[in-house]
């Protein structure tokens, strides 16, 4: 018998309740369980994770989820979640598992910068009267053009790099085929062709009925190089390698046999039912001439025409490595700040490791400035960004475009429960049980995801208009439009923002 | 014209609330709850509820193009009105030929009277259609 006091309650209430059922049949965790002698639905609190399917579904809201509030007494060191820990590890003597991103109240330091506007001496722009541009082009940009002029046509002499061209600079990020359903990874896969920008296979291979969004695809081959073959790179329009994620930076990933179906294992290349276990570094990468090696060989596989992106977690010394990986012939490093998600990792791991996206970003893009090889490459930010406001920070700090990993699973249904570990997501997204997989239809899906970034490419055009700017490019690394609030000399000085009031 | 409620079994996530919706609209008060908890005599659900293993789906009248129950009905009970096919419960004799011969479970047995969906003849869109959370089900009209 477990000693764990439940963290939610569910309330039924039974003037609204008509006993239809709809709870029971959708509850995966099996909270309801109806007994026909009875006539009567019973419900098992300890079981409950806080999704929030059975009151969103019930069609008479009879249904609360609310927070138990008989815990363990109060105490600020020895606080109930720390104390639930250590019981759930002396019954089961393993690590604890969590889902998604660092949930824990560390500084945010989004919410501590201030964005600029313009007022009297510089017009603000209306983004709906004049044109604005967001596209960005993501790759190594030439020092210099040159142009030759024959009869009266100009042509251009210098060879370029390849680019990948986006038309917002919003990304889907990295989520494997195997941590999320089919129905998902199409779901993101059909929004990012209709929206002119991309989402990543993550390290699951590309699914034969995603080949055609191929033209949208980033194509991650990670350190277990699941699902990589020629057809694969060739596929996606982009490599990005995989050095590691926010969530759990140093740790591979580790996707359950009973996850590896017979599609998963097909699109992965193993055998069915075995653990996909992705080791924690890349064994042929041990130092940055290694990795110039792997960057080589898939340039050399996908002749030269795809650009290569490098994507590391924040970690404390993020800002050499990257210098590392400009250096070794990356066109784009993706820097994965400790709120990024995950489908699974120690709980330890991912509330204690890596630093915020905010900072790696501000200190990577000053470093690569310092060395001049800041046009070598594109950054792209990653990792807890939850708004337009996140994004507009963000690309002010610096980076040429962000991934949305979580915020996109929230459009398709997510509620954070931050039980994706459990492979049992009751809203279809994390999960390959074909009970589940069903509840996320690819059209509603899209179209969500479609909604959500238009709305917010709207914003960030509402805001860059107040700045006076009419195109993206303009504000990249502007850190002169942020201010920060709240921020001490040394907090300040890192950002390479100053004060409200400065 | 024909009017047809189709169910993607695809994407069916079995929440059964295409049924809860075509009850209450079938109800006297036209409200959930009272239409529950409150009315003596609800009539049963108008959807065939269909499932096995991890796949499921509702079906309702098809509207078939040349409908067997037409046919096998002595009483001449049933017929295509709007392109919707309509039980006349005048004429209804409840000898269940139809409920025989309709090829999907389509007609129902009520209490002396066939009945079958009616396509929610007073509205655009049937209240299942519109109420179902994933968009399996998907209703047309040519």
């Amino acid at each position: 018998m477990s000693k764990i006091i439940p963290e939610f309650i569910v309330k039924k209430n039974e003037d609204k309740c008509i006993n239809c059922k709809v709870c029971v049949r959708q509850c995966s965790e099996e909270v309801y369980k109806y007994f026909e002698d009875f006539d009567l639905i019973r419900i098992y609190d300890d079981k409950c994770v806080g999704c929030h399917r059975c009151d969103l579904m019930c069609p008479t809201d009879a249904l609360t989820i609310t927070k138990n509030n008989s815990q363990y007494k109060e105490n600020s060191h020895w606080d109930n979640y720390t104390i639930k820990s250590i019981k759930k590890q002396a019954e089961t003597g393993g690590m604890i598992l969590t889902g998604s991103g660092n949930d824990k109240p560390y500084t945010s330091y989004w919410d501590r910068i201030l964005l600029d506007a313009s007022q009297v001496t510089n017009p603000a722009i209306d983004p709906i009267r004049e044109p604005m541009e967001l596209r960005t082009y993501l790759g190594k940009k030439s020092d210099k053009l040159s142009i030759k002029e024959e009869n009266g046509e100009i042509f251009l002499e210098t060879e370029l790099s390849p680019q990948l061209k986006i038309e917002t600079p919003i990304m889907f990020s990295a989520m494997s085929y195997g941590s999320i359903s089919l129905n998902t990874c199409e779901s993101l896969a059909s929004a990012a062709s209709k929206l002119g920008t991309f989402y990543n296979t993550g390290e699951g291979g590309l699914h034969k009925k995603l080949y055609k969004y191929g033209k949208n695809t980033i194509g991650q081959v990670a350190s277990g190089r699941f699902g990589v073959h020629t057809d694969y790179l060739n596929a996606c329009a982009a490599i990005e390698i995989k050095i590691g994620q926010g969530a759990k930076p140093g740790i591979g990933g580790h996707l359950p046999g009973e996850k590896v179906t017979v599609e998963i294992s097909q699109t992965r290349m193993m055998p069915p039912g075995t653990d996909a276990i992705s080791p924690a570094p890349h064994h042929d990468i041990y130092s940055i001439e290694d990795l110039k090696q792997l960057i080589a060989l898939i340039k050399e596989a996908t002749d030269y025409e795809k650009p290569v992106l490098v994507k590391i977690a924040a970690v404390h010394n993020s800002a050499a490595i990257a210098s590392g990986i400009a250096r070794a012939g990356a066109d784009v490093i993706v820097i994965d700040g400790f709120r990024g998600g995950t489908g699974a990792a120690p709980s330890v791991i991912r509330d204690n490791t890596g630093i915020p996206i905010e900072v790696a970003l501000a200190v990577i893009d000053q470093r690569l400035r310092d060395e001049s090889i800041r046009n070598d490459v594109s950054i792209v930010a990653a990792g807890g960004i939850r708004s337009s406001a996140d994004a507009v920070k963000a690309i002010a700090l610096g980076a040429d475009a962000v991934y949305i990993g979580t915020a996109a699973l929230v459009a398709m249904g997510c509620t954070l429960c931050q039980k994706c570990y459990k492979g049992k997501c009751n809203w279809g997204l994390t999960t390959q049980d074909p009970v589940l997989t069903r509840r996320l239809n690819p059209a509603i899906g899209s179209q969500n995801l479609v909604n959500l970034v238009n709305s917010w490419s709207l914003e960030i055009k509402e805001i860059i208009g107040s700045m006076g700017i009419n195109a993206i490019e303009a504000l990249r690394g502007n850190r002169y439009r942020l201010r920060g609030i709240g921020l001490s000399d040394v907090e300040s000085d890192i950002l390479g923002i100053e004060h409200a009031g400065m | 014209m024909k009017r047809r409620v189709m169910c993607n079994e695809d994407f069916c996530i079995g929440c059964r609330l295409c049924e809860v919706h075509c009850n209450v609209k079938h109800s006297k008060s036209g409200d959930i709850i009272l239409a529950y908890k409150y009315e003596e005599e609800r009539e049963p659900s108008r959807m065939a509820f269909e499932e096995k293993d991890y796949v499921c789906g509702s079906i309702v009248c098809m509207n078939c193009k040349d409908p067997l129950c037409v046919k096998a009905c002595s009483m001449g009970a049933i017929e295509i009105k709007e392109g919707t096919v309509a039980i006349d419960d005048e004429r209804c004799v409840g000898c269940w030929m139809c409920v025989m011969v309709c090829p999907f479970g389509a007609i129902k047995r009520g209490d002396k009277k066939a009945f079958k969906c009616d396509h929610c003849h007073d509205m655009e869109t049937p209240v299942c259609v519109l109420n179902c959370p994933n968009k399996a089900l998907v209703y047309e009209v040519d």
